[in-house]
């Protein structure tokens, strides 16, 4: 018979199973270990939502400049309008693009329904096209400030752009008031759009 | 091997103090690594942030320079203090997001003009130029490959190709076809001005952060002399 299976071959204990004490220590350190593995996974998956969010913001707002700037080498004039939240781009050619900030329930706290389109046709909101989505305009003490801003003393037409993309505010409890963190996850995932626009085409 | 397992002297033993202390401390060391990883890499997602901030201020400072009306810009003794042009004399900052906590520092940016003013001297196939007020000299061949033209004064509206260049010397000897062995038509003299590439050179330095994290952005902007773009009235 085989020695392993033959309790009395080896004699004592020896080849018995786990003792109480193993059991009990084995538990106790695979649920600690356990415990600080689920916990970890945890936090990092809290983290790497709150990366993604942030770095989705980022995109939005710099993926969006970029477009920007890219329609500027193909302009000749800007114009402002709708109380700072038009802005229309002339082309050489007379051709016009107009982008247009959305604030649907007129509620600037709630990021939801605030967009940045783009239109298609001039003065038309047929076939528009969301440029930055989750936004809102910025404020500065009481005032909220306009999306976009003529400047004046240029040689050349110069417009001001600011908006938040992402949350309104680090402020927890505020954000948790404004359904922010339903959108873009807990914590502040914010990218401030805040440039100058002046066309460039000759 | 069956023998020394069924004969083994420590198989009916608990973990010692020491082997349950040795697992705690290795599981420590995984669980503060881990930890640490994740720090790291939201500090690393800060920086990120930061940089995109940084490159969005030079944006910003170019949009500006560009707005400009290129014969004030840079000119120091003829202009007033008032006009759109003179804030670039001085350096200028943006808070990219003054609601965040995180970020406790603004972007400076530091403006340096060049490549225009007036002619001093000139041979056959040079130009000596005149460095314009609180402008450092030029890098030995900055300037290699572009275009130089004579604005104003004698010789107006020459254009040659520059193949050298020291600190205030430009050699040109080619034409703007690239013809080389080239010389100015008409040699110009102290009444010209010129501006190479048409226009004037802005050289914007975007710099944040702390004494820790110190960073600088450099972009080199022309700001042309003649533009088809309406001029705001």
């Amino acid at each position: 018979m085989n020695p392993i299976m033959n309790h009395k071959a080896g004699g004592g204990r020896n080849t018995g199973g786990f003792t109480f004490i193993e059991m009990t220590i084995s538990i106790v350190m695979f649920a600690l270990v356990s415990a600080i593995t689920i916990g970890g996974m945890l936090a990092y998956a809290k983290v790497a939502k709150s990366f993604r969010a942030q770095q989705r913001v980022e995109e939005t707002a710099r993926s969006f400049e970029e477009r920007l700037f890219y329609g500027m080498t193909d302009c000749v004039n800007l114009t402002v309008s709708g109380g700072g939240t038009v802005l229309q781009l002339v082309s050489p050619s007379n051709v016009i693009t107009q982008y247009i900030y959305v604030d649907s329930d007129s509620n600037n706290d709630t990021i939801g329904n605030n967009t940045l389109f783009r239109r298609v046709t001039a003065n038309s909101d047929v076939g528009r096209v969301p440029e930055v989505t989750w936004c809102s305009r910025v404020t500065s003490g009481t005032t909220t400030l306009p999306v976009f801003t003529s400047i004046t003393g240029s040689a050349r037409p110069l417009v001001q752009m600011v908006l938040r993309s992402g949350d309104r505010s680090p402020n927890k409890a505020a954000n948790a008031a404004r359904v922010d963190d339903l959108l873009t996850g807990p914590g502040y995932q914010s990218f401030t759009i805040n440039t100058f626009l002046t066309p460039a085409a000759n | 091997m069956l023998r020394s397992l069924t004969n083994c002297k420590y198989s009916n033993r608990a973990f010692t103090f020491i082997e349950v202390m040795v697992s705690l401390m290795v599981t420590l060391v995984v669980a503060l690594g881990f930890i640490a990883s994740v720090i790291y890499s939201s500090k690393q997602a800060d920086l990120s942030r930061d940089h995109l901030y940084g490159l969005q201020a030079m944006d910003a400072f170019q949009g500006q320079v560009q707005a400009s009306n290129v014969v004030l810009l840079g000119e120091v003794s003829t202009t007033t203090p008032t006009v759109y042009e003179a804030r670039f004399r001085n350096p200028m900052s943006i808070t990219p997001d003054y609601t965040n906590p995180t970020i406790n520092y603004t972007y400076t940016a530091n403006f340096t003009f060049t490549g225009w003013g007036k002619v001093v001297s000139a041979t056959a196939n040079t130009l000596t130029c005149g460095i314009a007020t609180n402008q450092s000299n030029w890098t030995t061949n900055e300037w290699v490959g572009h275009y130089v033209t004579i604005a104003s004064g004698k010789g107006a509206g020459q254009i040659m190709r520059i193949t050298a260049n020291t600190g205030n010397v430009l050699t040109v000897s080619a034409d703007l076809g690239g013809v080389s062995n080239t010389n100015w038509a008409i040699n110009p003299d102290n009444t010209s001005t010129y501006y190479i590439d048409d226009g004037k050179t802005v050289r914007i330095r975007v710099t944040w952060g702390d004494a820790s994290r110190y960073r600088t952005m450099n972009r080199t902007v022309l700001v042309p002399r003649v533009s088809l773009v309406p001029v705001r009235s």
